[in-house]
């Protein structure tokens, strides 16, 4: 029974995904069921169109920028928390957390009003802006997971033999942490691309990601060469997965994430 | 921890104080400027009125937006309305999840890690692509109603989009993994020898379940719920992919006044209709479970 609801939730999860890949390579130009035949043909219309292409783009130039900074900012802060008294810490901390809790909607629709009224625009510095405030959270919960388990006795020992607290810093701490801080990229990259609640407020129409994209094309008959960039999205995704994967262990980086 | 023969001085301290905050100073200001300000903003707009020829203010301050929405039986149906798919997703989650986690905690190292990966794929890609997959599942010509009308069961397509089941299916695919993880994360706080010790006891399997395990995950049940509850009651992409103009949801309807009607005080004042939905929410379930913690779990046996 239990191993029956497991294996009909596997289908489940995988279904809509295997619906996608199977229907990509169909002969027929409006989606029907069962796909017809098989052809490549509608990933070269796929990437023919230049709208996609370039949202592709700014897709992963936004999620590689706002990585950057959500990890540098991350870092920076996590390593400030520790520093702070134990009263301001929580406090501090409870509001770096807050956007995993609040409402994306709510992030996005307060951030367009911020822009607006500051005189800053769409661009794509605000929309690296709104994906940092979303992905800070994921790298100091990961860094400062790293942190915690990093006796200060170490940074102590470096101190004491003469190391300024930069060197300190370079030389001890940051090597210590280095797994919190390469999830912490990786999840924010992951999280930054995959986002459509901020990215849709942000968006203009020479700036608008992939699935703010997708988003946008889904409330008309759908084509099969649409379902062929979905397509590249989930392979795009599983390859990212695959490297994870070898490199870190998927579980790792998860598991620090969203505990 | 020799903590006494490191601790300086009281006077020097406040000067390390200063020093410390000197450096967290320019965090907290990026953190103001990105995270407080802009929700300030909102919740001052939410207040105001505009006029919806010209979008200029008419009212500073006026609680028209909230009498707007209060006063109006659509928006209170639009209220229950999310509210009820936010609590069905929910209870479908935890039909699904609990099951699965169960099963992943029980499996050997092989199928668990399979499990977990499969678990984990639909939070690495992008919902609005999870949800297309199920706008071809669910489609006139999709492949439920293929096998529906080869099986001769209907002659004309069901009308499976654009329902309030679809929304559900669509939301229960994107935040079954949130509910999966959190309660597989409450199953592996408990120790092997409680279970051990309840069946050489002579609890049967049934008995098991429901006087150790079930009482010593609870933690992660609540939280599982928490998550999926708060998260879709504000979801509002897959409202609109799969419910279309038929379905609407308080964040579906917040965009979009903000977005289309270009109406943002009315979208603000739903957005922190929302935001106060959540936290009273989220309150009520923090409550629960500390109050749930000492009447389900047994301290004797309780593992942490």
């Amino acid at each position: 029974m239990i191993r029956a609801i497991t294996y009909l939730g596997v289908i489940f999860i995988l279904l809509p995904i295997a619906a996608i890949l199977a229907s990509s390579v169909t002969e027929l130009r409006y989606i029907s069921f069962p796909p017809k035949g098989f052809t490549l043909d509608w990933y070269f219309d796929a990437i023919r169109r230049r709208e996609f292409l370039s949202s592709f783009q700014i897709s992963i130039v936004i999620a590689c920028l706002a990585a950057f900074a959500s990890t540098m900012l991350g870092t920076l802060t996590s390593l400030a928390l520790r520093i702070l008294p134990t009263r301001w810490r929580s406090l501090a901390l409870s509001v770096v957390l807050s956007p995993l809790v609040l409402p994306g909607v709510v992030i996005g629709i307060s951030l367009l009003q911020f822009f607006t009224l500051a005189r800053l625009g769409i661009s794509t510095t605000t929309l690296i802006i709104g994906h940092v405030v979303i992905t800070v959270p994921y790298v100091v919960r990961l860094i400062s997971d790293s942190l915690s388990t990093l006796p200060r006795n170490l940074e102590w020992a470096s101190a004491s033999l003469g190391c300024s607290p930069v060197a300190t810093l370079f030389k001890v701490t940051l090597p210590c942490i280095k797994a919190g801080v390469m999830g912490g990229a990786l999840f924010a990259f992951i999280v930054s691309f995959e986002n459509v609640t901020i990215s849709v407020f942000l968006s203009a129409p020479q700036l608008t990601t992939l699935p703010v994209r997708i988003f946008g094309y889904t409330d008309q008959a759908i084509e099969t060469w649409l379902v062929a960039i979905c397509s590249i999205a989930v392979v795009f995704t599983v390859l990212l997965i695959w490297v994870i994967e070898r490199v870190f262990g998927l579980e790792r980086v998860f598991y620090a994430g969203k505990s | 921890m020799s903590d006494i023969v490191f601790d300086p001085p009281m006077k020097r301290r406040r000067a390390v104080d200063l020093r410390r905050i000197a450096l967290v100073a320019p965090l907290l200001m990026i953190f103001t400027a990105i995270l407080i300000i802009p929700l300030v903003l909102m919740l001052s707009s939410a207040f105001q009125r505009i006029s919806l020829s010209t979008y200029q203010v008419t009212e500073r301050f006026t609680l028209y937006q909230f009498t707007r929405f209060f006063g109006d039986s659509y928006y209170l149906g639009l209220l229950w309305q999310t509210l009820n798919i936010a609590g069905l997703t929910t209870f479908c989650c935890l039909l699904i999840g609990y099951p699965f986690a169960l099963h992943m905690w029980r499996a050997g190292p092989r199928e668990r890690r399979a499990l977990r990966l499969i678990v984990l794929s639909p939070l690495l890609i992008s919902f609005v692509v999870l949800n297309f997959g199920w706008l071809i599942i669910l489609a006139p010509q999709g492949m439920i109603n293929y096998l529906a009308s080869t099986l001769g069961l209907t002659s004309q397509p069901w009308p499976l989009l654009y329902t309030k089941g679809a929304v559900i299916v669509g939301l229960v695919h994107v935040h079954l993994p949130f509910m999966i993880l959190s309660i597989a994360n409450g199953l592996e706080g408990i120790r092997p020898e409680v279970v051990r010790a309840a069946a050489s006891l002579g609890a049967g399997r049934t008995r098991q379940f429901f006087r150790v395990i079930l009482p010593l995950s609870a933690g992660g049940v609540v939280s599982g719920c928490l998550i999926v509850f708060a998260t879709t009651s504000s979801a509002f992409v897959t409202p609109v992919l799969l419910g279309g103009a038929w379905v609407k949801t308080l964040a579906s309807v917040a965009y979009q006044q903000i977005m289309v009607n270009l109406d943002i005080p009315f979208g603000s004042a739903i957005s922190i209709i929302l935001l106060f939905l959540s936290g009273i929410l989220t309150f009520l379930l923090v409550r629960l479970t500390t109050w749930l913690q000492p009447h389900l779990a047994d301290p004797k046996s309780a593992s942490s």
